[in-house]
C-alpha cells in the first residue's frame, strides 16, 4: 500500500492541495470541500496539514461500523450506513475527517493522489507503506 | 450564472449605511472581463470630473477578476482603484493572498465603496449577510494586529484587508494590508479608504466558483504545475522569490543607493536573498492557489519582530536607499510599515527624500524633529515614519508625499523628488535604462514597475540605445495589466517563463468563452486608452509634461557600473515620441478621437471633446 505523506515544514498555505483535491472528488472549484485541511498559525508562521494516515481510530469508534478499508488501503465512510454521529470526526487524532455542504456525510482522504501531483513545495509526496 | 464569477456587484454607501447589489450582466463579464478593467470602467463613468480623492464622491473600486479564486495556478490577484490623493490621477493596486476567492465564494465579483461614514467601521460579509458595523474598538490599530484582532473576534476563516493609522490619518502613500503581509501598496487608496472611516473588510464565502469545465481546467492545471516542477528557474524563484534579483541589480547598477544617487551598494552581500534566508528565514509563503511560493515569513531576532518579507522593492526602498546596514533593518522597517499602514516604496522615497536634504543641509535636526536623519540611521527613520503615520510635526508635511513635501518645502527640493506623475520610482535606477525609465514615465500610474518591467531587455538591446523602445514598452503594457484583469499574479509567467497562451486557454476553460490572445491584446489597449483618458479629463494641462523623468536622471552618475551615465532631454524627447507614435496618439500624448473610436471608446472621445480636453 502507498501512503501519502505530509512534509508539513515545507507547506507555504497555498491551498492548491485542496483546490485540487476538491475539483478532483466534487468536480467543484473551492477549497472548502477538500479531503485535507491546511491551517495556518500566524504571527508565529507555519501552516498545520490534516491528512488522514491510515491509523484506523475513526473505524473503531464507529458505532454502526460505516467505516472500511478499500482496495487502495484508504478507509472509506459507507454514506448509506452512516448516521452521521460525528464520532469519527471527533476522535480523529490527525483532525483529517470532513464535514461539507458536498457531502451529506463526512468524508477523509481517497488517496486518489491528485493533491499530490500539484503539491510543488513537495509538501506531500508519495510513499510505499510497511 | 456566469462561469467563472460569483456572480453579483456590491455597492456600499457609508453616508447612508445601506448596501446593495447589481448583477454582473454577461455584458460586463464579457466585454469588460473584471479586475482593472472594471475598475478602469467604473472609476471613468461614476467618480464627477475634478472629484478631490479625500471627499466623500469619490469611491474606492475593488475588483476581481475572472479567473481569481479558481484553480488555475497563481489566481490570487484582487485589485483596488480610486482616484489617487497621491497623484490626482488613476491609480489601481493589487494583492496576493487569499481574500479574493473568498470573496467570489459569497457571491461578489466587486465592491464598490461610497460615500463616507463619521465614525469608523468595518464592512462584514457572509454570503449574502453584509453588515456595515461599528469599528471604534479597532480604531488606531496597526494593519497587520488589526487582522489578527478581527480573526479572533469573527473566526480564523475569514479573510480580511485593513488600513492602518497612517490611512486613518490620510497619508497620501497610505496602504491596504491582507493575509499578514500582502499590500496594494501603492498611491494611496488606504487614506481615500481613511477618509471613509473604513478600517476594514471581513469577508467568508461558502459557494464555489462556477467553471465552464472543471476537468478540463484540473487537466490543464496539472500540466502546468509539472512544467514549473522542471523550469529552470523554479527551484530559485520559489526559494528567494523576489530577493533573487538584489544581486543582478547591484552588478548591472539599478538598486537605488542614497535616494539614487549610486547605483551600487557596498553592503549588497549583508541586503540580498541568501542572507536574508541565513540571518531571518522563518518559512516559505504562498498566495492563493500558488505552486510558486515565492513570499519569505521572517523573523528578525535583534529586533524581535516577524514580518512577511522583506520583498526586493522594500529592500531597495527602504535598505540601500536609505544606507541600512543590514537585513535585519529592512526587516523592522518593512514590519514598521506594514503595521502603520504605509507603502514601502513611496515610504522608503519619502524617507530618502528627507534623508538628502539632511545631507545637503537644506534641512536640519531641528527641522526634523530633533532627528539626526543620517543614512543608515535605522533608530532616526523609525522614529520619522511614525511622525509622518501620525501627521506630528514635520511628519505631516512628508505625508502629503515626497513630492508635495518638496513643494511645501520650496527652496529647489524638488529635483531630489524621485518619481513621475507624484508616485515614486520603484527601486530600479534608470540613468542607463531608457526602456525602464519609459515605462516608469508612461505607467498609467507613475513610476510603478509592474505594468511593464524592461531593464533586461535594456540590456540586450544596448543601454544607450533608444531605438525601438517605444514600441517595446507599449507591448509590455499590454500584456502585463491583462493578468491584473484576469486577476492572476504575473509571477509564472515572467520567472519561470509560463507560455503567455496558457493564460488564454484557461480564461477560455473557466469561462467557456472564445477569447483569442489578438482580441485580448486589442482589449488591452483600450483599458489604455481609458486610464490615458481619465488622467487627460482629471489633470489641467495633462499630457508630455507629465510623462517626464525625475531631475536626477539628468545628472551623471558618479560611480558605479553606470558611471558617468545620464539622461538628455533629446533621449527623453525621442522615447516619448516613439511611444506616442506606437499608441496613435497626438504629439502631447493625448488620446486622439480617432484612436479612441477606433479601441471601441466613442463614448470617452465625445465627453473629452465635449470637456475642451482634446481637439474634436
Amino acid at each position: 500500500m502507498k501512503h501519502i505523506v505530509v512534509r508539513p515544514e515545507r507547506c507555504t498555505g497555498c491551498r492548491l492541495c485542496q483546490l485540487t483535491c476538491s475539483a478532483q472528488n466534487f468536480r467543484l472549484n473551492t477549497h472548502k470541500a477538500a479531503r485535507i485541511g491546511v491551517v495556518p498559525r500566524f504571527p508565529e508562521g507555519y501552516f498545520e496539514v490534516h491528512l488522514c494516515n491510515q491509523c484506523g481510530v475513526c473505524q473503531s469508534v464507529c458505532p454502526v461500523e460505516a467505516i472500511s478499508v478499500d482496495a487502495s488501503g484508504a478507509y472509506v465512510i459507507d454514506g448509506p450506513t452512516c448516521i452521521d454521529c460525528g464520532a469519527c470526526v471527533e476522535s480523529c487524532p490527525q483532525q483529517a475527517i470532513f464535514r461539507s455542504p458536498a457531502s451529506p456525510h463526512p468524508y477523509m482522504c481517497n488517496l486518489c493522489g491528485a493533491c499530490v501531483a500539484n503539491c510543488a513545495a513537495q509538501a506531500l509526496i508519495w510513499e510505499a507503506g510497511q | 450564472m456566469i462561469p467563472g464569477y460569483g456572480g453579483s456587484i456590491l455597492r456600499v454607501d457609508l453616508t447612508t449605511r445601506s448596501v446593495g447589489r447589481e448583477p454582473v450582466t454577461s455584458e460586463l463579464a464579457h466585454d469588460w472581463l473584471g479586475g482593472r478593467a472594471w475598475i478602469a470602467k467604473y472609476m471613468y463613468d461614476e467618480l464627477p470630473a475634478g472629484v478631490d480623492p479625500l471627499s466623500a464622491a469619490n469611491k474606492v473600486f475593488v475588483a476581481t477578476g475572472p479567473l481569481s479564486g479558481t484553480l488555475w495556478p497563481s489566481s490570487a490577484k484582487i485589485v483596488w482603484g480610486t482616484k489617487s490623493p497621491l497623484t490626482g490621477g488613476y491609480i489601481d493596486s493589487n494583492m496576493g493572498g487569499m481574500i479574493m476567492a473568498e470573496l467570489k465564494y459569497a457571491g461578489w465579483d466587486m465592491i464598490i465603496l461610497e460615500g463616507a461614514s463619521e465614525t469608523p467601521v468595518y464592512l462584514y460579509i457572509e454570503d449574502d449577510k453584509v453588515e456595515i458595523r461599528d469599528a471604534s474598538g479597532y480604531w488606531g490599530k496597526g494593519s497587520v494586529d488589526t487582522e489578527y484582532a478581527l480573526k479572533h473576534d469573527l473566526g480564523e476563516d475569514f479573510q480580511i484587508a485593513t488600513i492602518g493609522p497612517a490611512g486613518e490619518n490620510l497619508v497620501r502613500f497610505a496602504c491596504i494590508t491582507h493575509d499578514v503581509g500582502r499590500q496594494a501598496g501603492r498611491g494611496g487608496i488606504a487614506a481615500v479608504l481613511g477618509s471613509k472611516k473604513l478600517k476594514a473588510i471581513a469577508v467568508r464565502g461558502t459557494k464555489p466558483i462556477p467553471v465552464a469545465d472543471i476537468e478540463g481546467l484540473q487537466k490543464h492545471t496539472t500540466s502546468v504545475i509539472d512544467y514549473i516542477k522542471n523550469a529552470a528557474f523554479f527551484p530559485t524563484f520559489s526559494k528567494y522569490g523576489t530577493t533573487d534579483i538584489t544581486d543582478w541589480c547591484d552588478s548591472v547598477g539599478v538598486i537605488p543607493v542614497n535616494n539614487f544617487q549610486h547605483a551600487q551598494y557596498s553592503k549588497k552581500d549583508r541586503i540580498n536573498g541568501k542572507y536574508m534566508r541565513e540571518q531571518i528565514y522563518v518559512r516559505d509563503k504562498g498566495c492563493y492557489a500558488c505552486p510558486l511560493g515565492c513570499s519569505t515569513y521572517t523573523y528578525s531576532k535583534k529586533y524581535d519582530v516577524y514580518v512577511e518579507g522583506p520583498e526586493y522593492e522594500t529592500i531597495g526602498l527602504m535598505g540601500s536607499n536609505l544606507g541600512m546596514d543590514s537585513i535585519e533593518e529592512i526587516a523592522v522597517l518593512n514590519a514598521d510599515v506594514d503595521n502603520l499602514g504605509m507603502d514601502s516604496i513611496s515610504s522608503g522615497s519619502a524617507v530618502a527624500f528627507a534623508m538628502e536634504l539632511y545631507q545637503r543641509g537644506i534641512l536640519t535636526k531641528g527641522d526634523l524633529g530633533g532627528l539626526e536623519m543620517t543614512w543608515g540611521n535605522v533608530d532616526a527613520v523609525r522614529a520619522f515614519l511614525r511622525l509622518i503615520a501620525a501627521r506630528q510635526g514635520i511628519g505631516a508635511t512628508f505625508a502629503e508625499g515626497a513630492l508635495a513635501a518638496a513643494r511645501i518645502i520650496g527652496r529647489d527640493s524638488e529635483k531630489y523628488v524621485v518619481q513621475v506623475k507624484g508616485l515614486d520610482y520603484s527601486a530600479y535606477d534608470t540613468h542607463a535604462a531608457p526602456a525602464m525609465m519609459l515605462a516608469f514615465m508612461t505607467s498609467d500610474i507613475g513610476a510603478q514597475h509592474t505594468r511593464a518591467w524592461a531593464i533586461v531587455q535594456d540590456i540586450n538591446m544596448g543601454r544607450e540605445s533608444i531605438q525601438g523602445k517605444g514600441k517595446l514598452v507599449c507591448d509590455l503594457q499590454h500584456l502585463r495589466p491583462l493578468m491584473e484583469v484576469f486577476g492572476v499574479c504575473r509571477f509564472p509567467w515572467l520567472e519561470v517563463k509560463v507560455d503567455w497562451e496558457n493564460y488564454v486557454t484557461a480564461l477560455n476553460l473557466v469561462t467557456g468563452q472564445h477569447y483569442t490572445t489578438e482580441g485580448l491584446f486589442a482589449f488591452s489597449e483600450k483599458v489604455w486608452n481609458l486610464t490615458r483618458a481619465f488622467w487627460t479629463r482629471e489633470v489641467d494641462g495633462f499630457g508630455r509634461a507629465y510623462d517626464q523623468p525625475p531631475a536626477r536622471m539628468f545628472e551623471p552618475m558618479p560611480d558605479g557600473p553606470t558611471a558617468g551615465a545620464r539622461v538628455t532631454q533629446a533621449m527623453v524627447d525621442q522615447l516619448l515620441d516613439g511611444y506616442y507614435q506606437a499608441y496613435q496618439w497626438d504629439q502631447n500624448g493625448l488620446p486622439t478621437v480617432q484612436r479612441l473610436r477606433e479601441v471601441g471608446l466613442d463614448y470617452v472621445a465625445d465627453d473629452l471633446v465635449k470637456r475642451g480636453r482634446i481637439p474634436g
